[in-house]
């Protein structure tokens, strides 16, 4: 940001001020503040990158209202253990022709932080990141609920997910009919 | 992976109060979440499993079908894919399937499927795993299917496990960049550089066809390709490739077997690198202008042989075409048994001016000393000189596949 210093005014000495920090405080819908390192949100964030250039950005803390404040230490956790963690040669060469893979794996560091999470406190994660357009910390948390899926009957995924079965039998025959194909090498 | 999930789970459920559970208002949290991050979660399974999340309950019922990409591995019924792109709605941007020795009328039951009515925008990568026996004879017994146009996709790998592909005589692969074919037999009615050339394939950038069978004649007029690679294509006898952008060009072992009647036309003008790791005689192989090659890989130096051998009449034929090459790949090659042979190296009598030298040796246990230091004493402008080793093998056998592993062991550099 380029200043005219000759102008001295106050308003500008703040902007000055804020742009000069590295950190920026957000606010959670419950009032609780956290700091996290302006590189790390605005690299890790799209909803954050764009707030921070544009401005919009709370010295007093920017208020993220559809964030708790569990979810939102676990959001400025990542963002910071991320900032200090060495990418793998994995994440590093990304260039995929002929792939199989969808998705980059997670990092040993990324699997630990989401497998200590409570089921609640990893939905809202996964809210958070999903609000927050943190692309990588929505691609480690939708790994984890598949893994939670995989190999499961819908009984099983149901049962781990309190998912209501609101299907008449009638109903659910016809779906295994029409899905027979997804359904037969049980 | 297995284990770290149900800990996960597990400490999820310790986490809450356990009279939740039993009045059973525990939140169902999942199915809150919005589309998108539910395709988010399903692309990560594989599509039968994705599909069968329908059963859940009438949130789940069509999620799995706004999937942009399909994936099946190990799948042994073809006709569960084309049950699967029937019931799907979204355009795809990867299809990918692996499957197990598939029959071709059950490849042509989902395929096209999959190109016309499901249009791929992207990504087509199908991979059929064969039984291992890799006879000609059985491959055509199991007959072909027909490729069908793929109008939208940008890049389709097609490894068939000895599968006939039966060209489309017509048809535009509008948008296709990166062709790949392995291991396949090519079939009629249309010809395969007549299909991959420029009118019907404009935007193709790389071609790579390896291991194929059914290949007599293969001509390609291209505007656009930069990267080819031919690599066995068994039953070779001409090659014409006429292409103004090609950057990239490597011919490997498609003539070595069929020394009839051989014809090789190229013309590539841009050309940098050529790697023609293949029988070579200027009477029938026509190489254009390469005004910007920098890069050379002929046909391996026998050091031990019988005189006159074509390969390296081959090797040193290519390398004397050039005055000066920026870099040249030279492999020097050993039998086992040279107790019969003579001492070939004396053939080499001069090397083009050289900047950057790499020596690929597999010498099988014998000194190589005296034939290195052969070819070193005619390079004496080199500046870097990169010396590969190639581990020992069993080369009478095997001799045309191994080479081209290279266990690269020092490198040196030279100022």
């Amino acid at each position: 940001m380029e200043v005219d210093k000759g102008k001295g005014e106050a308003e500008e000495t703040r902007k000055v001020a804020e742009a000069d920090r590295d950190t920026v405080t957000l606010k959670s819908s419950d009032g609780k503040l956290f700091e996290v390192s302006k590189e790390a949100a605005a690299r890790l964030s799209t909803v954050l990158a764009g707030m921070i250039a544009g401005g919009s950005i709370d010295d007093n803390g920017t208020d993220l209202k559809q964030i708790g404040s569990e979810a939102l230490e676990n959001v400025v956790d990542y963002c910071n253990k991320h900032a200090n963690s060495i990418p793998s040669a994995a994440l590093i060469s990304s260039s995929i022709s002929f792939n199989t893979a969808p998705f980059k794996e997670p990092e040993e560091w990324e699997r630990k932080f989401v497998d200590r999470l409570s089921h609640d406190a990893l939905f809202d994660l996964v809210e958070a990141a999903n609000f927050l357009g943190m692309e990588r910390l929505l691609d480690v948390t939708c790994h984890k609920i598949s893994e939670m899926m995989k190999g499961k009957s819908p009984d099983q995924i149901r049962e781990v997910f309190n998912i209501k079965n609101d299907y008449t039998k009638e109903e659910l025959e016809e779906i295994r009919q029409e899905l027979a194909w997804a359904f037969y090498d049980d | 992976m297995e284990t770290s999930g149900g800990d996960g789970e597990v400490s999820g459920k310790r986490a809450k109060p356990s009279s939740d559970n039993a009045g059973g208002g525990e939140e169902d949290r999942i199915s809150a979440l919005p589309d998108d991050v539910l395709v988010h979660i399903l692309l990560r399974l594989l599509t039968p499993e994705a599909a069968r999340t329908s059963a859940l309950s009438r949130r789940w019922r069509r999620v799995w079908t706004l999937l942009p990409e399909l994936r099946f591995l190990y799948t042994q019924d073809c006709r569960q894919i084309r049950a699967a792109l029937e019931a799907h709605e979204a355009s795809l941007r990867c299809l990918f399937v692996g499957i197990r020795d598939a029959a071709p009328d059950s490849v042509a039951a989902w395929l096209p499927a999959a190109a016309a009515a499901r249009r791929i925008s992207g990504h087509l990568v199908f991979h059929n795993i064969e039984r291992g026996n890799n006879a000609q004879e059985e491959a055509e017994e199991r007959g072909a299917f027909a490729l069908p146009c793929l109008e939208r996709a940008t890049t389709a790998s097609l490894h068939l496990g000895l599968l006939g592909l039966a060209v489309p005589p017509a048809g535009v692969f509008a948008r296709l960049t990166e062709l790949s074919l392995t291991c396949v037999g090519i079939h009629g009615p249309g010809k395969l550089g007549h299909a991959v050339s420029s009118p019907r394939c404009p935007c193709l950038r790389k071609l790579t066809v390896s291991d194929a069978w059914g290949l007599d004649n293969l001509v390609i007029h291209s505007d656009s390709l930069q990267q080819v690679k031919l690599e066995d294509l068994h039953g070779l006898r001409q090659l014409t490739i006429v292409a103004s952008a090609l950057k990239d060009l490597d011919v490997t072992r498609c003539f070595m077997n069929n020394r009839k009647q051989l014809v090789a036309s190229i013309s590539a003008p841009q050309l940098v690198t050529l790697v023609w790791d293949d029988l070579y005689d200027p009477s029938f192989v026509h190489l254009g202008e390469m005004e910007h090659l920098q890069s050379l890989w002929p046909f391996f130096f026998l050091v031990y042989g019988e005189d006159s051998l074509l390969h390296n009449h081959a090797c040193l034929s290519l390398v004397r075409r050039f005055k000066t090459i920026h870099s040249l790949t030279l492999a020097l090659h050993y039998f086992w048994e040279i107790d019969d042979f003579d001492y070939l190296m004396e053939d080499m009598t001069m090397l083009p001016d050289i900047t950057f030298f790499k020596l690929v040796v597999s010498a099988n246990g014998h000194a190589f000393g005296a034939s290195a230091f052969h070819v070193l004493r005619m390079c004496s402008g080199i500046r870097r000189l990169m010396l590969s080793f190639l581990a020992p093998t069993n080369v009478e056998v095997k001799l045309p596949f191994v080479y081209p592993v290279c266990l690269f062991i020092s490198c040196l550099i030279m100022t």
